[in-house]
């Protein structure tokens, strides 16, 4: 497993680049300890939304293994929610 | 032993910016506790006598307290700028022109988290009809793609303006012809011009083919609005219009469809939505709606039919300022996801 781009951190609203991939970061929340994240993901063989957990990598064909390292919680009245996102090439 | 003055200016900003989110986080408490009141199931004399002196002595204190951090911060601000201008000799090129203090490197805003600054082609076409281009058969929209800031209240205002009139962001961006670009903003009305490279970091908001003019426009806010790019994370696009055109913003709750139209007529629009409920797609991995919670976007126009549907029934264009995920919505369902409206009014 090799780290293609990031890890990245970047707040719910943005939308950062990993491997050449356009990532929208649609919503993200822990809720009894599990993190997910609601992502607009625009890679080349087509856009699509996706829920990804914490742990539980999803494979992005011609791009690598999308990872959610962590969610972090919104400061009120400061920054909102923040996901912090890696790209690896999948596991053999 | 020699005598110290002045100040380290990066640790003088980063406490303003820390009074400045203190004094947030105290008026959020404030509103917090005053919804937490207001819904309390407390009835009686007592809880009347105990609402009246929170609204007519506690929470005062509160609002109070939070706009002395406010005016510590922009005290502590204007403190580091006038330390950077004095260590800068007075400033150097590229700086506002209206004689504010200049930041330490004007050309080049700190990038931050960002991946660093790549070089990008110098001539970038400022033609409205690249600015403004067909995304679809069915409407127009503004060539911008958001990057890795959370600066969808400025680019949705920027994309707002040039949609309303792409002359004026050609007006108001201007290549020198020496590897720059010169940006007139305004504050307080006043134009305010900055000049930056022609470079951005890596992950930075362009367009469909790369760097263009948002890219430049976010490269000149982020000198305006502090110096650093992680200065645009979170904003309202009001501010946006204040900053671009010098008018005066407007910041509405929800408006029904005939009352943006109004908006509409007289300048850009851009709308916010509402924070949507993480629970409703948690648990279920559903998709669910395609909207962005609280994230800002720029009004295209109404349709009496949905574009992409055929659906029947009045429909508003709300354009993702990330290039993508732009959709037609009924009244009501625009009013189930959107509760803020900005505007200002622009003379074409």
């Amino acid at each position: 497993m090799t780290t293609i781009d990031g890890p990245i951190t970047a707040e719910q609203g943005s939308q950062p680049t990993l491997g050449g991939m356009r990532v929208g970061i649609m919503e993200a929340a822990t809720i009894g300890g599990v993190s997910k994240a609601k992502l607009l993901l625009r890679p080349e063989s087509g856009e699509r939304i996706v829920v990804i957990t914490a742990g539980e990598p999803i494979t992005i064909e011609g791009v690598g293994s999308l990872s959610l390292d962590e969610v972090i919680p919104e400061v009120e009245g400061g920054s909102k929610v923040r996901v912090t996102l890696s790209l690896t090439t999948p596991e053999a | 032993m020699p005598q110290y003055l002045g100040a380290n200016v990066d640790e003088l900003r980063e406490l303003g910016r820390f009074f400045d989110t203190s004094g947030q986080q105290l008026s959020s408490i404030g509103s917090t506790l005053t919804t937490r009141i207001m819904r309390s199931s407390w009835e009686g004399p007592d809880n009347q006598n105990f609402v009246t002196d929170w609204h007519s002595r506690l929470n005062p204190h509160l609002t109070s307290s939070a706009n002395a951090l406010h005016s510590a911060a922009q005290l502590l601000i204007a403190n580091a700028l006038e330390q950077e201008a004095a260590s800068d000799g007075g400033g150097s090129a590229g700086g506002p022109s209206d004689g504010l203090p200049r930041s330490t490197n004007p050309l080049n805003p700190d990038v931050g988290d960002m991946k660093d600054y790549e070089p990008f082609d110098e001539e970038i076409s400022f033609d409205p009809n690249d600015i403004r281009f067909y995304g679809t058969d069915e409407y127009m929209r503004p060539d911008v793609q958001q990057g890795q800031l959370g600066d969808c209240w400025f680019l949705s205002g920027a994309g707002a303006i040039a949609l309303y009139d792409p002359e004026f962001i050609e007006e108001h961006v201007k290549y020198n012809g020496d590897g720059t670009y010169t940006v007139t903003m305004y504050r307080d009305g006043k134009p305010v011009e900055i000049t930056v490279e022609a470079s951005a970091p890596g992950d930075a908001a362009s367009g469909m083919r790369g760097p263009n003019w948002a890219t430049v426009y976010e490269k000149a806010a982020a000198d305006y609005y502090g110096g650093e790019y992680s200065d645009l994370d979170g904003g309202h696009s009001d501010d946006a219009f204040e900053a671009m055109t010098g008018g005066d913003g407007r910041r509405e709750g929800e408006l029904n469809f005939d009352s943006i139209k109004d908006r509409l007529a007289d300048g850009p629009v851009a709308v916010a939505s509402e924070r949507a409920d993480p629970f409703l797609w948690f648990d279920t991995v559903d998709e669910g709606s395609e909207v962005v919670g609280n994230h800002a976007y720029m009004v295209g126009g109404f349709s009496d039919t949905n574009p992409e549907t055929g659906a029947k029934g009045e429909h508003i264009l709300v354009i993702n300022p990330w290039g993508i995920g732009d959709l037609w919505l009924t009244e009501q369902e625009y009013k189930d996801n959107f509760s803020t409206v900005y505007s200002t009014e622009m003379d074409k």
